[in-house]
Order: C-alpha cells, then sequence, then structure tokens
C-alpha cells in the first residue's frame, strides 16, 4: 500500500511541485531568474480574478444541476425500468460522448446564431418575429450546450451503477404500494447517491477549467470564466508567464478541497451496500402504460439534445464549406483527405494502442487505490485519497506544461516516446478513474470478502475470484470511459506527441485550429461510428454485466 | 583532336580541382550576389582545339562549371544531409498544404526522410525549451510567427544560419544577424461576405468600416496579445490615431480567440465582414465555393512573416541548413506560392491574387521589439474597450 501511494504521490505531486516552483520564479524553472511574489500579488490583487472565478462557479453549477437531472432520469429510464427499445436508446444516448465538444458547439452555433441560425430563422417566420428569439451567445446558451456535453458523461457513469442493483429494496416499496416515481425518489435516489454525488462532483471539476466552449459562446456575451483568466496569463504576456496561471490555478486547489470535505461530510457513515452475499437478480421496474411516456422522454431528448447538433456536424461533413448547405457544395472530398492523410492513420492506430494501454494501466491502477482508500484502514488513505483529484484541480493547459518540465529532468530519456505519453494520460486519469472505482467499491458488502478471508483464501485470491468478477461490469464501465477521455485528451499530450507518437485528437485539433471543420466533421462522424460500434461489440460480449446484453 | 601535353593537362585538372574545394569550403554566409559566377577560369595553356566537341571538351577539362552560391551551398550539404538522413520540421501547417512541398524538397533532395508536425507556435516553443533542457534534441527547424522565433532567440536556443538567396527576400523583412529566415507572409485584411456586401458597397477605406449600417456585422481576431488582430487595430491605430478604437467598439464586433468560427459565421452570412481575415483561410474558402473575398483598403493590410530558424544542437544541421536554402530559392519560393502562400522573394509570382504582394500598401508595422512592449499596455486598453460587459 504504502508503494502504491508512493507512486501515485509521484505521478501527481512532481509535475506539480514544478509548477509551485515555477509559479515563484521569475523564468522558467531551469532558467536563470529570481525569486518572486509578483504572481500571486498580480492573481490575487486583481477583483476580476473573483468576479470571474463566481461567474465561473455560477455556470459550471448550474450545467452540472442541469446536466445531473438529465442523466439521472434518463438512466433510471434506460436501466431500471422496462421502457421498450432501452437497449438501443442507452446507445444512441452515449453517442455525444463520442463527439469532440468544439464540434458540438459549432453545431449549435448554426442553430442559434442570431442572424442565419437555422432555428431562429425558422421561428422568425413561424412566429412573424423581427428578431431572433434565441441566442447561443449567452449564459444561457453556455449552459444549455455544456450541460447537454455534461449529460451523456454523467449518464455513462450512472448506468453501470445503477444496472447492478439488486432490484427487491424497490420492490418491496412497490409492493408496499409506492409508486414508480415515488419509488424512485425515496428508495433508487438515495441508494445511488454517492454515484450521483460523485459523478457530479466530477463533472463540475472538470468543467472548472473548460476552455472551448465557454471561450467561444461566452466571448461575444461577455461572460467570462477562469479559463479566460488562465489563457490571458498565457496569451498575452511576453514572455509567456506559466507562473501567473499557476498561481491563479492554487484557487482550484482551495475549491476541491472544499468539495472533498462536502462530499465526505454528506456521506459520512452512511452504508450503501447494495451488492451484498444474498442471492440477487437485478430486476427491472415494471411500469405498465407509463412505460411509453419514459419512451417519449428518451427520444424527445435525443432529438433536441443529440440529433438537433450532430445533424449539422454530419451535414457538415459532406459540404465544401461546413455551414453552408447548398447542393452545389456536396462533396465526398472530406471523407477523402481523412483517408490519404497518413499521419491520421498513424494517429488512429497509436490512438488505439496508446490510449488503450493508459486506460487499461489506470482502470488497474485506480481499482487498487479506490481499494485501499474504501477498503482498508491504512493511515495514508485520507491523502491518498486526495492527491488522486489533484490532476483535475491543475488547469489542464499548464498541467502538461508542468509534467513537462518534471519528465526532463528525469535521468531517464522518456521525452518523445510513447511510454511518456502514457504516463501522462494514466496521471490525468486518476481523478475519474478512483472516483468510478471507488463509486462502486462503496456498494459492495464486506461479508462476500469477509467470508473469503475467513475460509483461508488469501487477498489476491479474494480479489481475484470474489471482487473481479462482482466489479467486472464497472471495470469494463471505467475502460470504456477513461479510453474515450484519453483519446479526446489534447491539452495535456499536444506537448508530447511528435513524429511517429502523433495522436488523433491532436490532428483534429489541428484541423480544426485551421478552421476546417468540414475534414474534422468527417472525422468526428467516422471516429464515433467506430466507437460506437466498439460499445455495442463490448456490450454483446458482456462487458457490461449480463444485465447490459440485449 | 590536338592533345594537351601531359604537364598542362596535370596542371589544369589540379587548379580545377582546388577551384572546386575553394568553392565548397567557402562560407554561405560569404556569398557574393547570385548572378556572379564564382570562380575565375584558368588560363589553359593547350593549343587550341580543332572541333567543337573538342572545344568543349576541353573547356570542361580545364574550366570548372560556373555556380551560384546556391548550388554551392546545395552541393556543400545535400552529401552531409544525405548522410544524416533525416529531417524534422515543427510547424509545418496541414497535410494539404505541407505535402507537396515536403515532396517537393524530396524530389530535389532524394534521401533526406522529413517528418513535419504540425504544431501552433506556442507548442513548438515549449517543446524546443524542453528539448534543449534535457539534451533531448529532435526539432532541427521551426516554423513560426516571429514571436515564437524572437523568443527562443531571445532564450539562445536557435543557431543563425543565412541563406545564400537572402538578398532576394523583399527588404525589411529580414530580420538582422540571421536568427531568422523569412520565408512565407500571412496578409490580413478585410474579408466580406458578397452576398451581404453588393459591389457599391465595398470598403474602400478602413473607415468605411465604421458606418451605422455594418454595426453587429463585423467581426475580427481576439486583438489582445499579439495576433491577427492586434496588427490590424495597431495599424489602423497608427494612421488615424487611438480614436478610432472607441468607434470601431460602437459598431459592436465581434469576437473569437480562433478565426475558424468567425470564417464559418462569415461563409453563412451571420457577419458581414471580417476585419482581419488571413489571406490562407480566404482562398481555401473561397476555391471551396463560400461567398467570400478579399477587399484591400486604400490605407494598407496587415502583415505577418512567418519564418524559419534553425535549432541549437540541431540532430540533423546539414539536412537543416539545406532545407532553409531551398525554402528561399526560386523553386522552394514558387512551390510555396503554388500553394497560395505570399512569398517572400522578390519576382515570384502569386497564383492567387489574394497572395500577390505587387502593388500593396501595408499597413505601419512594430518591429518585434516595439510590438512585445506595447502589448501590455495595448491589452489592458482593449480589454477595457471591447471586452468589459456594460
Amino acid at each position: 500500500m504504502s508503494l502504491v501511494t508512493a507512486l501515485v504521490a509521484f505521478l501527481v505531486l512532481f509535475p506539480l511541485a514544478m509548477l509551485v516552483f515555477g509559479s515563484f520564479w521569475t523564468a522558467r524553472p531551469g532558467f536563470p531568474g529570481t525569486f518572486t511574489l509578483a504572481n500571486y500579488v498580480n492573481a490575487y490583487t486583481d477583483p476580476d480574478t473573483y468576479r470571474i472565478l463566481l461567474t465561473t462557479v455560477v455556470l459550471v453549477g448550474a450545467k452540472t444541476l442541469l446536466a445531473v437531472s438529465f442523466a439521472s432520469t434518463l438512466a433510471w429510464i434506460v436501466t431500471r425500468t422496462d421502457t421498450p427499445f432501452r437497449g438501443t436508446l442507452e446507445i444512441l444516448l452515449t453517442v455525444p460522448f463520442f463527439i469532440p465538444g468544439l464540434l458540438e458547439a459549432i453545431g449549435w452555433i448554426m442553430l442559434l446564431s442570431p442572424n442565419t441560425g437555422t432555428i431562429n430563422v425558422w421561428l422568425k417566420s413561424l412566429l412573424g418575429l423581427a428578431d431572433a428569439p434565441l441566442n447561443i451567445y449567452s449564459l444561457g446558451g453556455m449552459i444549455w450546450v455544456m450541460s447537454l456535453g455534461s449529460t451523456s458523461f454523467i449518464f455513462l457513469l450512472l448506468v453501470n451503477a445503477l444496472r447492478n442493483m439488486d432490484a427487491s429494496l424497490e420492490e418491496s416499496a412497490r409492493a408496499s404500494g409506492a409508486g414508480p416515481v415515488r419509488t424512485a425518489f425515496t428508495v433508487t435516489l438515495p441508494l445511488v447517491a454517492p454515484v450521483i454525488l460523485g459523478a457530479g462532483m466530477l463533472s463540475f471539476i472538470r468543467a472548472m477549467d473548460s476552455f472551448e466552449v465557454p471561450v467561444l459562446l461566452g466571448m461575444p456575451a461577455k461572460v467570462f470564466v477562469f479559463s479566460n483568466r488562465i489563457y490571458a496569463a498565457i496569451q498575452y504576456d511576453y514572455p509567456v508567464n506559466y507562473g501567473l496561471a499557476t498561481a491563479l490555478g492554487v484557487s482550484f486547489f482551495a475549491l476541491i478541497g472544499l468539495l472533498i470535505f462536502v462530499q465526505n461530510r454528506i456521506l459520512r457513515g452512511k452504508q450503501f451496500f447494495v451488492i451484498t452475499g444474498k442471492g440477487y437478480q437485478p430486476r427491472i421496474v415494471r411500469l405498465g402504460n407509463f412505460r411509453y411516456v419514459t419512451l417519449g422522454v428518451c427520444l424527445l431528448y435525443f432529438a433536441i439534445g443529440t440529433a438537433l447538433p450532430l445533424s449539422q456536424v454530419f451535414v457538415g461533413s459532406f459540404l465544401r464549406v461546413f455551414g453552408l448547405p447548398r447542393w452545389d457544395l456536396f462533396t465526398l472530398n472530406n471523407y477523402g483527405a481523412i483517408l490519404a492523410d497518413a499521419t491520421l492513420w498513424r494517429g488512429l492506430v497509436n490512438t488505439f494502442v496508446v490510449c488503450g494501454a493508459a486506460a487499461l494501466a489506470t482502470v488497474l491502477l485506480c481499482t487498487i487505490i479506490a481499494y485501499i482508500t474504501t477498503r482498508t484502514t491504512y493511515a495514508g488513505r485520507k491523502a491518498l485519497d486526495v492527491i488522486s483529484w489533484l490532476p483535475w484541480a491543475i488547469p489542464g493547459i499548464v498541467a502538461g506544461v508542468g509534467m513537462l518540465w518534471a519528465y526532463i529532468t528525469l535521468p531517464v530519456r522518456l521525452y518523445g516516446t510513447l511510454a511518456l505519453v502514457m504516463i501522462v494520460l494514466l496521471t490525468t486519469g486518476l481523478p475519474l478513474g478512483v472516483r468510478l472505482m471507488s463509486g462502486v467499491m462503496v456498494q459492495l458488502g464486506m461479508e462476500l470478502e469477509e467470508s473469503s478471508r475467513v475460509h483461508g483464501a488469501s487477498w489476491q485470491y479474494t480479489f481475484r475470484h470474489i471482487l473481479a468478477p462482482l466489479l467486472k461490469p464497472a471495470l469494463a464501465g471505467a475502460f470504456l470511459l477513461l479510453f474515450v477521455n484519453f483519446s479526446r485528451a489534447v491539452s495535456t499530450t499536444i506537448l508530447f506527441v511528435g513524429p511517429g507518437t502523433e495522436l488523433l485528437a491532436v490532428s483534429l485539433f489541428s484541423y480544426s485550429q485551421a478552421g476546417k471543420y468540414e475534414v474534422v466533421s468527417a472525422l468526428a462522424i467516422v471516429l464515433m461510428l467506430i466507437n460506437v460500434s466498439g460499445l455495442v461489440v463490448a456490450r454483446r460480449l458482456g462487458a457490461f454485466g449480463d444485465a447490459a446484453r440485449f | 583532336m590536338n592533345m594537351m601535353d601531359r604537364g598542362s593537362f596535370r596542371i589544369c585538372v589540379l587548379t580545377a580541382l582546388s577551384m572546386l574545394l575553394v568553392a565548397c569550403s567557402a562560407p554561405p554566409a560569404a556569398s557574393p550576389p547570385t548572378t556572379a559566377p564564382a570562380a575565375a577560369p584558368p588560363a589553359p595553356a593547350a593549343k587550341p582545339p580543332a572541333t567543337p566537341a573538342a572545344a568543349a571538351a576541353q573547356a570542361a577539362i580545364s574550366q570548372p562549371t560556373a555556380v551560384t552560391p546556391l548550388e554551392q551551398a546545395y552541393a556543400k550539404l545535400y552529401p552531409a544531409a544525405k548522410q544524416e538522413g533525416k529531417l524534422v520540421l515543427y510547424g509545418v501547417g496541414t497535410p494539404d498544404l505541407y505535402e507537396p512541398i515536403r515532396a517537393g524538397f524530396a524530389a530535389r533532395f532524394p534521401g533526406i526522410e522529413v517528418q513535419g508536425v504540425d504544431q501552433r507556435g506556442r507548442d513548438s516553443r515549449e517543446k524546443i525549451v524542453a528539448e534543449q533542457q534535457s539534451k533531448n534534441y529532435v526539432a532541427d527547424v521551426v516554423i513560426s510567427g516571429t514571436d515564437t522565433q524572437a523568443e527562443l532567440v531571445s532564450l539562445g536556443l536557435t543557431e543563425s544560419y543565412v541563406p545564400a538567396e537572402i538578398d532576394n527576400a523583399i527588404p525589411g523583412l529580414v530580420p538582422p544577424g540571421g536568427a531568422m529566415s523569412p520565408r512565407t507572409l500571412t496578409i490580413f485584411t478585410i474579408a466580406i461576405n458578397t452576398t451581404l456586401v453588393p459591389p457599391d458597397q465595398e470598403p474602400k477605406s478602413w473607415l468605411d468600416v465604421l458606418d451605422p449600417k455594418w454595426k453587429g456585422k463585423l467581426a475580427m481576431d481576439d486583438p489582445r496579445g499579439s495576433g491577427p488582430g492586434g496588427t490590424i487595430l495597431s495599424g489602423i491605430d497608427y494612421v488615424f490615431g487611438q480614436e478610432i478604437e472607441q468607434k470601431l467598439a460602437d459598431q459592436k464586433p465581434f469576437f473569437a480567440t480562433q478565426a475558424g468560427p468567425i470564417w464559418a459565421a462569415l461563409n453563412r452570412g451571420e457577419y458581414a465582414i471580417f476585419l482581419s481575415g488571413g489571406h490562407p483561410d480566404l482562398i481555401s474558402n473561397r476555391k471551396a465555393g463560400a461567398p467570400v473575398k478579399q477587399i484591400r483598403p486604400i490605407e494598407g493590410i496587415g502583415v505577418t512573416p512567418i519564418g524559419q530558424s534553425m535549432l541549437k544542437n540541431a540532430p540533423h544541421p546539414n539536412a537543416a541548413k539545406l532545407w532553409i536554402e531551398w525554402s528561399l530559392s526560386e523553386e522552394g519560393q514558387q512551390l510555396l506560392a503554388n500553394q497560395g502562400y505570399a512569398v517572400v522573394r522578390k519576382g515570384i509570382k502569386a497564383i492567387e491574387p489574394e497572395a500577390s504582394l505587387e502593388g500593396a500598401t501595408f499597413l505601419p508595422r512594430d518591429d518585434d521589439n516595439t510590438k512585445f512592449q506595447l502589448i501590455p499596455e495595448r491589452t489592458k486598453r482593449w480589454d477595457q474597450l471591447f471586452f468589459k460587459a456594460p
């Protein structure tokens, strides 16, 4: 256990230390300079910093609440009821997770921009309005787009947890006369509270430093978020000042600490054992005719939340000019360009190999960490839990730089290798992985493990033959989530890829920087199809547990 | 054929060889003007030949071929570069633009594998700093805007190299000391949506965009920091005075940190006028069928030089130098022009009119040092003016 703690501490605290050092130094670490407090003075004597932090908290809080509401409802419908076509629905509701956030935002801009947004134009003519009723460039627009982006992520987190719950608790509530909705709120909801809370927290924290969407939609609305501030520190200063960006990032740490503290207080002392030693079958709740209402809810969400923006991306991938749907601009060249780009193919192979291996390593390490923090009395478990959060407490733009500075000081030559890319990914995946596995670990009753140990089985045997099979769906779910997250990572990995170590997300980013949304759309569609097919195959093979087969 | 006597023959061969040796070892920086031949032919002691063929043969033996400094550089660098076998470039741009350039170089100099990485200047900068600090040298040449170049130079991470044909570059674009070699320019100027801006309403002066009819219809890159937005805004500041900034702010322009979303919006007609449209994107959108057109106001256009530097301790220094030489040569520059780049070499005709520098007027431009000093003050002012909520 100390070995694991030492490893995690190294992965997380070493780059963090470099960044913190840099925030007190007038030059980059390793270059001549002097000690300075100027970055902290700049960061925290500027009233703008606090105003922006508040705006960010409000924005991210609102979008998280909305996303958690959507995701919980949808996850419950899809996993705990007899809603028809729920297997297909589950796949459909996962689709947005595979589309880059920037592209979704661009899709919504095509729909809701004030002058030429498709929906606005249609509403104006339908209702005879002079001005567009909806404007994507507003706080509301930002909350809308960001919440949709988070919903599928939280949905994925929740489905696994909900699917493998013991249904007898809900059934006894129903048998006692409670309706399905009441049962959901009074029985199901409290039981999955730790998972929902954990998912909500993850989504909140990740979104605190989200950049592309809020900056794109917020700038015209003059709504500025934390990322604007960090970006300004890096982009508008010459020479570049990562020290200021890190000094600003310190306020993140305070926030994370607060959130962890709050979560621990809320969940303290409560047991959530629903996977117990008693034989159980995850059974679903029968809704009667209400199940058509739930089907309608899912379809409505899919139509508005996913199909609409995706349609812009899909159509855009067949156009020579993105956003200009004219028959004379129809083309297959965007797909052709993807096929012809050797770098992209190399990137695809690299992504699958590297992100797959990194996701596997991360899942294994995080399972061990989660076990230590939730099921042992190891003295350092609280510290381990906190350290595993920290990679997300560092703004993405500076996290990559911190890791770069850290690893180039080592005598081992890691720079330029895929191994370093894996290490970087693993580090950034710790918060998600540990949360995922902890959320499941707290659901496992202790008696299964205890009876195994009482009968003389070693810890390894118990883990392999008792815990691992129970955890299999969660492990598969965690692997998938981490894999997709890794394959989308840009701001941290961009500094570690080079000739021969290309990654798809970075190539996609280059294309979008160049404004070639047509090609980016085509690439996104191809990737989405690959990922969704992979998901379907994995489910059929039972990766997510028998209850997930359809 | 008349035979030269053996002694004279030996003298001629020796003289020719020594001329060649001298030509090959001459430093490129000391190269004379391009058109002058490098070596004066020695006077042969042979009797005049009887036939033209004999004359040619005798000339070949007795006189070395006249070589330009560029060819000398090629002759010196190519064998060594071929031995190195590889070249790593940072900042090459998207594959559709880069691939023909790479292919052109590979065809001209077979045996050198060129690996290009498409990334922004600031990512190149971070990687190069890390590589140099850890002595893990990967990149040979970095291609980027002048900010990245200037910062790397100030950190002492580049190696000066002046290509043979430097005097063919447009004056004023060549920074002193050879730290950066100019390669291309990006032109930034007004781009209009022709559906929304009919020919009789096209702006002729920068002042025309202040017409109230364009309120809410203008778009621009975020001018803070360095970048095309700042280049345009500071340029028109110099021409009209800073009062113009408030008038522009009153037009409520749309800002973005990337040009991509602005182009998507302009193509579609969300906005009518893009003030800092880069010419490569404009050409690419126009050719794809978007209703866009470049406008060059009378007061001038903005330009940003994109140059390249060789890095210190480059793993393939000869290949790097060969690339820099070739980039500025007529062949290299023509190939770039064919891709739609605006090139720095005099006399190369642009393929697309939007890339042409013929007869162009430039907006006033700060040199790098001045610009970097003015950035903080300008950023603060523009922040207040354009980005503060009312």
